[in-house]
């Protein structure tokens, strides 16, 4: 392979240096050169190294300078070769300062990009000079180029920029120059370069809308953006800009129309009667877009209308018969036009939609049949007072296909969850299933479930609990969990028939090699120990009636998306700080020696994010199986046998000692969810009648020195649980703790910038101390958990402040990045854990400036990473 | 666009690139190409593939065109239906060039295609994406211009969307009327969505700067003139101009005058969907005479005025995909057995208004594995027509007047089509 590219490279340079001996203004020799130079650009295209034609190529060029398509593809050359070999460059530039100054405009303009975009920083000088010259041009193209250029050179060297006022030459052609494309252009750069937040004044505004016509449809898109975010000065100027812009709605260009409904929509957000005037509005030019031929652009406008039919669903009720799918869309749009329809169903629809997604059901399309069964529990759960929708979910269950039952059946239990009272109607036909077609772990969950909480209802239900228990360990753990569950529920109310299944099935929990299921089976046991009736009085208990369910994103991060309508944040869902460089955004691009930029930023968003996440929903719950729930209903009934236990662990700590209490004492109640918000109250209650239990409590002992103490300390992944409890007085265990051995305390709530973070990690790499710690499957698993949330909580706990977490759902090994301030000298301490898999372990680096502080946060991590 | 693309790419369907071009320097484009496509297929594999992806920093956003991925790559927060509407407009603009864009075409016209992108876009920025103005600065001899270097004047021109100095023998300027029908049909037969969604497509041949004026049947005109009940007046929705038209005017007293530019637009588009009638009625009765046995018994009926008629009627019947020998009689026009699109195709040249035909069609199935296995849903019932001479919406240019300075007579010709678009009617279960 290397000979071959040798070969062309000579058979190039051969033809070009024998053309360049004959006369370059005969025809036939310019149109030879041309194909000889369609062949040069073929060869580098294809990844050649062609920079050693580059003396023939240029004096080729020489000789016919009059030939434009020639010159063209000579800078296409240049620009590549530029890049494999620099000198090439430095030979080149008298050529372009030459063609700088041509009398064709296209030759200058040409030669003025091409000379900003060969990126030598030996050539910054002559590109300063040709930009300069470039931003006085007469012609419009040549001053377009020039002011990139300026972009250009300001993202290699700011300095030199800032040094010659180029970026303040391109502010006055801003507000100067009479061609529309060069005052885009300028916005472009000025904004790139952090200059136009404070330059978005009345003015500026003002005669970009009168002109805004004569823009590119792109320029426009950008103007429509930057005028969203200007705040008018006054109520009238408001209206009449929105008049102005009128026009934009109605545009052929489906960007210019959605830049123009956010802008209509944010600059109506005070004012109630017109932004409903304006949601009106938008529906019929919205409608066309969603009709549209270009799929992929359909795809980004419906991305769009999620968020606002999210936001205003009763706007868009009767759009719905748009939304249905059309065969021959493909899935993408499919799926998002059921979101759309869950999102805008209400009483007035629901029925129509449920109908339409009876139809999808059919579908051979799988994921297409899934979606529609999604969509039609979602709207069981939403709306409740139509009829039909329930018995749509029952109708599938009679189409006998495997997972068309498996995903029904989930949806079921959510629907039973939220309103007990359509057990009645469902139960049977959940009975009559074939156990063997339900395939899928959720699904069977799910089966289980209804048997353990409507087994008395149906006839056979310890028979068939008995098959599941036989063939237990060939199930998945959620299955197994589930199925402990609705064993020792169903033995509460039929309990001679119950007996065989329960035994094996706890037989076999607790010989399992998973920990869940494991402690799972073992606490029913001791419950069970403890008799028959204190067991029920913790497992058995009413189940609360799940109202509302939250939102899968916070309102906060809702509103974020809805400010940043239009761009990517829309497509993922997320705001931008979750996937965009800090340094980009600012406009910089520094090359990050961490590489932590996501993490840093999502921070702050997590924080956010995590006012909500607290309550958890219930669908989260139900994702960890049904058992999961159950166990977390556990703790409202649990005082009895807590208070048996008296050790105030706080929350499931009870449980936990209580687990200890038989002697094996290694079972950390590890990968329990956090509790759903139902029971948070009933949580709290718990918490104080442990506090009560364990008067030794006292006051509220410095948390920071709870972890240290490493008690037999509960809480495991429950970091949220244990929070809530550390608002109660602490843990019994935090009275017991020694006050912290080196004397160092942390503040609570440490402030650190990235730039500082990045700066002080690189200057404190000697003196860092660094230790290994293997983690238990449990352990690690409660990283995982709840988005890290739960993990982070914990050792914020100890004022270990988080700086960066990984993406929820990132493969390991997993990076965390955390720091903390002392509170005698102020000095920082940054830590990084990294989280690997296999072999579970922790890995830790600590940097400080200060030794004794580093060694602190040593102590303290080790500890926290043991109870985890 | 308040974020820039880092890079266009031009994919094969291995993911290979044909043809790329860096506009800032900042993702390393070397393996862009293969994380895009490792992306895709983990996507698509889980039936999750959309056009923009994100994978890490990274954001993809993509359009397949024939045998290519036409990719943008970026790192900032870019406006996604901008970008996804740009890369359309790229397909059109090479498309214009090379008269069909494909990975062939690409190759042997990549100096155009780089010409074009260096244009297109500048530092990742959208700069011009008029093919006309262009052609302005491509000089490549691929696509064959006038020798004479001229300064691209278009630009800084006051008519941006045309050049001076045209000249035309024969003045004349084209107008068709062209409407399609978008329909979904319940299984149980009711309509569930219709709608026309219209455009006056327009091929102006004119010299010089002509002045044009356009009128139409708007309701909103005649109710505004007063001159309600006789004549038809159309109420449509959602109307869209093409750059040209002074919309001052249009919302003054709902003229449509323009400057055209040279060659074919679209002058207007617009939406209908109150109270249309479906044009062709396609009813489907499936008589299961025994477990192997089935017949269609198809009913093909025109909704529109005797005197119109549809042409090139194609309608397309699903069939179950494990159907046997399928025999087939109709009554008007030739019924064909497409195995590749497991469906009946029944062409009837001409079907004017007012008629029902009658197709019938018998086939078998397997006998027993069939049965058990319930059937999925089958595709919907598709139709293809063209009605000549005919618009749905009941539009009528009323005038097309062209004023040039020199005072040429122009020849306005008007034409009207209707045709299907999106016309699905499903099977009943």
């Amino acid at each position: 392979m290397s000979k071959k590219p040798k070969g062309e490279v000579h058979e190039v340079i051969n033809a070009l240096e024998h053309l360049s001996a004959q006369s370059g203004t005969r025809p036939d020799v310019v149109q030879n050169k041309r194909d000889c130079f369609q062949k040069l650009i073929r060869y580098m295209t294809q990844g050649i190294d062609m920079s050693a034609a580059f003396v023939p190529a240029t004096k080729c060029v020489a000789l016919s300078k009059h030939d434009l398509p020639l010159k063209k593809m000579l800078y296409l050359y240049l620009r590549t070769a530029a890049k494999q070999n620099a000198a090439v460059a430095l030979l080149v530039v008298q050529t372009l300062l030459n063609d700088c100054k041509d009398l064709d405009p296209t030759i200058r303009g040409l030669a003025v990009r091409s000379m900003c975009s060969l990126r030598v920083p030996e050539l910054m000088e002559n590109v300063f000079q040709a930009v300069d010259a470039g931003l006085r041009d007469s012609h419009p193209y040549v001053r377009e180029a020039a002011v990139m250029g300026v972009l250009k050179c300001f993202h290699q060297d700011p300095a030199g920029v800032r040094m010659r006022g180029l970026l303040e030459r391109v502010d006055s052609l801003l507000s100067s120059d009479s061609d529309p494309q060069v005052v885009a252009n300028c916005l472009y750069v000025l904004q790139q370069a952090g200059m136009l937040e404070g330059r978005v004044t009345r003015q500026l505004v003002i005669s970009l809308l009168n002109h805004i016509r004569s823009f590119s449809d792109w320029a426009q898109c950008f103007v429509l953006e930057l005028v969203s975010s200007y705040p008018p000065a006054s109520e009238e100027e408001r209206f009449d800009i929105l008049e102005v812009l009128d026009f934009g709605l109605n545009h052929a260009n489906s960007a210019v129309v959605m830049a123009t409904a956010k802008l209509f929509l944010h600059y109506t957000l005070g004012f109630e009667q017109q932004h409903h005037q304006v949601l009106e509005t938008l529906k019929d030019p919205l409608q066309t877009l969603i009709q549209g031929r270009e799929a992929e652009v359909v795809y980004a406008v419906l991305c769009n209308f999620l968020v606002l039919a999210q936001r205003y669903p009763m706007a868009f009720s009767q759009l719905y018969p748009e939304f249905f799918c059309r065969y021959d869309d493909p899935s993408y749009l499919k799926a998002l036009k059921i979101e759309v329809l869950i999102a805008i169903a209400d009483h007035t629809n629901a029925y129509e939609i449920a109908e339409e997604m009876t139809q999808y059901v059919k579908d051979i399309d799988e994921d297409l049949a899934r979606a529609a069964i999604r969509a039609v529990g979602q709207i069981a759960l939403k709306v409740p007072d139509v009829n039909g929708i329930l018995d749509r979910l029952l109708l599938f269950l009679g189409y006998e296909k495997d997972y068309v039952t498996a995903e029904t059946l989930i949806q079921m239990t959510d629907v039973l969850r939220r309103y007990p009272d359509a057990a009645e109607a469902c139960v049977e036909s959940i009975a009559a299933i074939p156990q063997e077609s339900i395939a899928e772990p959720q699904a069977r969950a799910a089966y289980l479930w209804v048997l353990g909480e409507y087994g008395a209802q149906i006839q056979d239900a310890p028979y068939v609990l008995e098959a599941f228990a036989d063939d237990f360990s060939l199930e998945e753990p959620p299955v197994k969990l589930a199925l402990l569950t609705a064993c020792i529920k169903l033995f509460f109310r039929r309990p001679p028939e119950c007996r065989k299944a329960l035994g094996s099935a706890l037989a076999a929990g607790v010989a399992d090699a998973s920990q869940e299921v494991h402690d799972k089976a073992l606490l029913y046991y001791r419950l069970l120990q403890q008799g028959a009736g204190a067991a029920q009085s913790v497992v058995d208990v009413q189940r609360p009636m799940v109202t509302s369910f939250a939102d899968s994103l916070s309102a906060e991060t809702q509103d974020r998306i809805f400010d940043e309508l239009n761009t990517l944040s829309v497509v993922y869902r997320a705001p931008a700080s979750t996937f965009i460089d800090a340094e980009q955004a600012a406009g910089r691009v520094e090359q990050d020696g961490l590489d932590m930029g996501a993490g840093a930023v999502g921070h702050k968003a997590e924080q956010e994010s995590s006012l909500t996440q607290a309550q958890a929903s219930l669908l989260d719950v139900s994702d960890s199986s049904a058992a999961a729930a159950d166990g977390a209903a556990t703790p409202p009934a649990a005082p009895a046998p807590a208070a048996v236990a008296g050790s105030g662990g706080g929350g499931l700590g009870g449980l936990d000692d209580l687990l200890s209490f038989g002697g094996t004492g290694a079972a950390p109640a590890a990968a329990a969810p956090p509790p759903p918000p139902a029971q948070q109250s009933a949580a709290n209650l718990l918490g104080d009648l442990m506090g009560g239990a364990a008067p030794s409590a006292g006051a509220p002992a410095s948390l920071a020195a709870a972890p240290a103490a490493a008690a037999p300390t509960g809480g495991g992944g429950l970091g949220g649980l244990e929070d809530l409890l550390g608002g109660f007085g602490g843990g019994g265990s935090a009275a017991a703790a020694p006050p912290p051995a080196s004397g160092v305390e942390l503040l609570p709530q440490p402030q650190l910038t990235p730039q500082e973070f990045q700066q002080s990690w690189a200057a404190w790499t000697p003196g860092q101390r660094a230790f290994n710690q293997p983690l238990s499957a449990a352990a690690l698993a409660s990283v995982e958990a709840n988005g890290y949330k739960d993990f982070t909580a914990h050792i914020g706990q100890a004022n270990v402040a988080t700086f960066a977490t990984p993406r929820e759902g990132s493969a390991t090994p997993l990076r965390f990045l955390f720091h903390a301030q002392a509170a005698g000298n102020g000095s920082r301490v940054l830590v990084q854990v990294t989280v690997s898999k296999s072999p579970p372990a922790a890995a830790a680096v600590v940097k400080s400036d200060s030794p004794e502080a580093a060694e602190h946060v040593l102590g303290l991590l080790q500890t926290l990473l043991l109870t985890l | 666009m308040t974020g820039a693309i880092s890079a266009v790419l031009f994919l094969d369907q291995r993911g290979k690139p044909v043809l790329m071009r860096d506009f800032r320097g900042d993702v390393p484009l070397a393996k862009v190409a293969d994380r895009f496509i490792a992306k895709v297929n983990e996507l698509e594999e889980a039936g999750a593939a959309a056009p923009v992806i994100l994978d890490g920093k990274l954001s993809f956003l993509y359009v397949q065109y024939s045998n290519l991925y036409v990719l943008a790559v970026t790192q900032t927060n870019v406006n996604a239906a901008a970008t996804l509407v740009f890369l359309h407009k790229l397909i059109e603009i090479f498309k214009h060039y090379f008269q069909e864009l494909e990975e062939e075409s690409l190759r042997d016209n990549f100096v155009i295609a780089y010409e074009l992108l260096d244009e297109v876009m500048d530092h990742g920025y959208v700069q011009f994406t008029e093919a006309k103005i262009l052609s302005e600065f491509i000089k490549t001899d691929a696509h064959k211009l006038a020798v004479a270097a001229r300064p691209p004047m278009a630009v800084t021109n006051a008519v941006s969307w045309r050049q001076e100095g045209l000249f035309y023998k024969k003045n004349e300027v084209f107008l068709d009327v062209v409407e399609s029908v978008n329909l979904l049909v319940n299984s149980n037969g009711s309509v569930v969505r219709s709608e026309v969604v219209g455009a006056l497509k327009m091929r102006a041949y004119l010299s010089g700067m002509p002045e044009c004026k356009c009128g139409v049947n708007d309701k909103v005109l005649f109710e505004a003139q007063g001159r309600t009940g006789r004549q038809k007046a159309v109420d449509l929705e959602d109307i869209k101009f093409h750059q040209c038209v002074r919309l001052a005017s249009f919302e003054r007293d709902r003229t449509i005058s323009f400057i055209p530019p040279d060659g074919a637009f679209d002058l207007m588009t617009y939406r209908l969907s109150q109270n249309i009638k479906p044009l062709i009625w396609v009813e489907c009765i499936v008589e299961k005479h025994s477990r192997s046995r089935t017949e269609y018994l198809v009913k093909a009926r025109s909704q529109f005025k005797e005197r119109s008629t549809a042409t090139s009627v194609e309608i397309l019947l699903p069939l179950p995909p494990d159907a046997i020998s399928p025999t087939v009689r109709t009554s008007q026009g030739t019924a064909t057995y497409a195995p590749e699109k497991d469906a009946l195709v029944w062409k009837i040249k001409n079907f004017p208004g007012g008629r029902e035909f009658l197709l019938r069609c018998k086939f078998g199935l397997p006998s027993v594995a069939a049965e058990e296995e319930a059937q999925g849903r089958l595709p919907p019932i598709k139709v293809k027509f063209e009605i000549p001479y005919y618009s749905v919406s009941g539009i009528q240019i009323r005038y097309l007047k062209v004023i040039e300075r020199s005072g040429y007579q122009a020849l306005p010709w008007v034409r009207y089509l209707t045709q299907a678009g999106s016309y699905e009617i499903r099977m009943h279960n």
